[in-house]
């Protein structure tokens, strides 16, 4: 059996192509773009998967389900607010169901590392009414993955897995099993009445789906993938990562009982074995309190002391660490010690260069006479401008939101009202809002900053710069005369400040493209040292 | 406590590099794994940059033969290879009397404290790396302080500091590999383009850990 090393993401990529998936999906997003990175690095040239970035992650799910219809297994990944782009046809593609396999792994970011909150997804499988399988390390990475293609064949359902990033950004030695057999045929099509979901057919395909749900129970019961063991009367639960934790918080043979957790829905049949066996049960979950809440039920467990993030014994917040698990558990950790002094901090911020600097430089002197200018900001490097020295930006909520929400803060008086917003966010979902924006010619000044990546997770390709997305911006109605471009330098800056000034002055709807490529991608060839090329092609890179 | 004696009480060797973006961090994590991997120990790694992929701070865990966690304990670190002396400094609670810890002393001082200098909102310094390294040794004795970047400059680019410190870290004899080892095993795995620097680096790295004989008695 071959063994590699493996971050958890690339252990989920693996267990997909050796499920022989015909295609990947996915829109960028920390910690789960290596998923697709690594799937379509793996497979790149030999023809049997299809690999591309998607607009956005309702349009990636969209593109799996349609492989899934036409018979063959695909893979769509996406961090856990891209399930809520996704939401649509995720919930309803539980009504059709599914052809050939579908398997949905999101990664939730408990900390919010790098995300704007830390929404658990095993509350969408559940919403949904599907399997959702939690893998607890590398390894089960990549079998829980392999084994959710098969689940969802034999149930006819996605399946959902979830990981964290812990999980996602963590290296471990994986044994890879067989590959399934290539080239897979593709499965007959499906029912059209059970994929068109007007009234009559949904009403039908929801029953079914209730129907169905003895069958998910009844799968979780039997897996192996769930493990009881009785012991003491402290029982423990523990879900996903957090077993790890308790592992090393408690040592190899703690004297407690433990009910290891990898299933959803809950296995129901084990769970009543550890509650009816124990005292106590103390529920270790990475995310929000789902077990927790669910054995609590509304009115609590009569004679049983349930413990977890209801009751403070973790905190109801954040990502948990070993040493918060061990407290739990009444261990004192070492530490945790203060730091040396007061050490200066290292926040992200925009790099030496970056034309976002550049344009909120303009900007900045643009609006300085208005006291009441808001800028609504979007999802990607520069929402950087929120910190020193710009402090600049007033939100950033949704990828998107920031064109939708300056057209609505511009109907409740709000001048000027600006927003930001990069090329790659403008096609995932921003576009969408401009058409409604152009069509009621709104008082708003859009700044499209187009540096011709997804600059933040890594410097993917993008849908749209330079040429193109001045036609789609035309095409989606923006006005040409009131369709501007700059080139964000300093030494443009004053002319820079002019165009913004008349955009602002314009009472109607202004687009401003500031158009310069992202710093990482491109350098003028000049500033490129022998020293740093040799230095791009060595192992001390990012 | 010695390392050795210390291992027999609690199995594995936990090791955390600390440094920031760009110098290397991840990929000393990496060959550490790749490494250990082949010799047929359990590894597992964990690593945290987010959103501060830039310059940011970036750590990264090594834990050999010790469990499935990612994450070190407080306090629970064999080693700490500090690739700068602040984030060194930062990766403190990870630190106990019994850790070892490597510094590299050459800063690479933070964005904000040269933005907040031109700004003239406040005076911003870096923080004096004679009272660092001393906040350290004053928890793990065995901390051992010395200019990395200088070595990586020697040995021909300052790009290889990852090697000099990885040098340091096998050249202590601490681990179960030796330096020979560890460099047969990943010499094969480094792109040509900085080979030679590489390679002299971590020689340089292992010169450095029998000057400063961590193999032996505490500094």
């Amino acid at each position: 059996m071959k063994t590699e090393l493996m971050l958890g993401d690339e252990a989920v990529g693996q267990a997909a192509i050796d499920a022989g998936i015909a295609g990947a999906f996915s829109y960028p997003g920390t910690p789960a773009t290596e998923i697709f990175e690594f799937i379509a690095h793996r497979t790149k040239g030999n023809g049997s998967v299809f690999t591309m970035w998607s607009a956005n992650e309702k349009v990636a799910y969209e593109e799996a389900l349609g492989m899934s219809y036409a018979g063959k297994r695909a893979v769509v990944s996406m961090k856990h607010v891209g399930l809520n782009v996704a939401a649509d046809p995720f919930v309803n593609s539980a009504l059709t169901g599914v052809n050939g396999a579908l398997v949905v792994v999101v990664a939730d970011d408990p900390g919010m590392h790098s995300s704007q909150n830390e929404q658990d997804t095993r509350y969408l499988g559940e919403f949904a009414k599907i399997p959702v399988l939690e893998p607890s390390n590398q390894q089960e990475c990549y079998d829980l993955t392999r084994e959710a293609f098969e689940l969802s064949e034999r149930m006819g359902l996605p399946v959902l897995v979830r990981i964290v990033t812990r999980l996602s950004h963590s290296r471990a030695v994986v044994r890879v099993a067989e590959a399934k057999p290539e080239p897979r045929e593709a499965k007959p099509l499906p029912d059209k009445n059970n994929w068109t979901l007007i009234p009559a057919n949904a009403r039908r395909r929801f029953r079914r789906l209730l129907d169905m749900q003895p069958a998910l129970h009844e799968y979780s019961r039997q897996s192996p993938i769930n493990k009881l063991k009785l012991a003491g009367k402290r029982g423990i639960i523990a879900a996903g990562i957090a077993h790890n934790y308790v592992c090393e918080a408690l040592g190899k043979d703690p004297g407690d009982s433990l009910l290891k957790i990898g299933t959803y829905p809950l296995p129901v049949n084990l769970v009543r074995d550890l509650v009816n066996h124990c005292e106590e049960i103390v529920v270790v979950e990475e995310g929000y309190p789902y077990i927790e809440t669910r054995l609590n039920g509304l009115l609590g467990l009569p004679g049983k002391l349930v413990r977890g993030k209801l009751d403070g014994t973790l905190p109801a917040t954040g990502e948990l660490t070993p040493d918060l698990v061990a407290a739990a558990f009444g261990k004192s950790a070492t530490g945790p010690r203060e730091v040396v002094g007061d050490l200066p901090g290292r926040p992200p911020s925009l790099c030496k260069g970056c034309p976002h600097i550049d344009t909120f430089k303009a900007m900045l002197e643009a609006t300085k006479n208005y006291s009441n200018a808001v800028l609504f900001s979007d999802i990607g490097c520069y929402t950087l401008g929120c910190l020193p020295p710009f402090e600049a930006v007033h939100s950033c909520v949704d990828m998107g939101a920031s064109i939708s929400m300056a057209h609505g803060a511009s109907r409740a008086g709000v001048y000027p009202a600006l927003c930001t917003i990069g090329d790659s966010t403008f096609t995932h979902s921003g576009m969408t809002g401009l058409i409604g924006a152009a069509k009621a010619d709104a008082d708003m000044t859009v700044f499209l900053l187009d540096n011709a990546t997804v600059a933040m997770t890594g410097g993917q390709k993008t849908m749209a710069a330079g040429e193109e997305l001045i036609e789609l911006l035309k095409g989606l109605g923006v006005d040409e005369e009131h369709l501007q471009v700059i080139e964000p330098l300093a030494k443009y800056h004053e002319q820079n400040v002019e165009v913004i000034n008349k955009a602002l002055n314009h009472r109607g709807l202004s687009v401003i493209v500031a158009r310069r490529p992202c710093i990482q991608i491109k350098r003028p060839k000049k500033t490129v040292s022998k020293e740093e090329k040799l230095a791009a092609a060595a192992p001390g890179g990012k | 406590m010695n390392p050795a004696d210390r291992q027999q009480n609690r199995p594995g060797w936990r090791i955390l590099i600390a440094g920031t973006g760009g110098q290397g961090v991840l990929t000393a994590a990496r060959l550490l794994c790749e490494c250990f991997a082949q010799l047929g120990h359990q590894v597992v790694s964990g690593q945290l940059h987010g959103m501060a992929q830039r310059g940011g701070a970036v750590q990264s865990s090594v834990i050999i033969d010790g469990g499935s966690s990612p994450v070190i304990p407080s306090g629970r670190a064999d080693f700490v290879v500090g690739f700068e002396p602040v984030e060194t400094a930062r990766a403190l609670p990870f630190v106990s009397r019994h850790t070892t810890v490597y510094m590299n002393t050459a800063p690479v001082v933070p964005y904000v404290l040269a933005q907040r200098a031109a700004l003239k909102k406040e005076q911003a310094q870096y923080p004096d790396v004679q009272q660092l390294a001393d906040g350290v040794r004053a928890v793990a004795s065995r901390t051992f302080a010395f200019d990395a970047t200088q070595r990586a400059a020697r040995a021909g680019s300052v790009r290889a500091l990852n090697m000099v410190m990885l040098g340091c870290l096998l050249g202590s004899g601490s681990l179960p590999c030796s330096a020979e080892d560890f460099w047969n095993i990943v010499a094969k795995r480094m792109p040509a383009a900085l080979g030679e620097a590489n390679t002299k680096a971590f020689r340089g790295g292992t010169d450095l850990a029998a000057e400063l004989q961590v193999g032996g008695a505490t500094p």
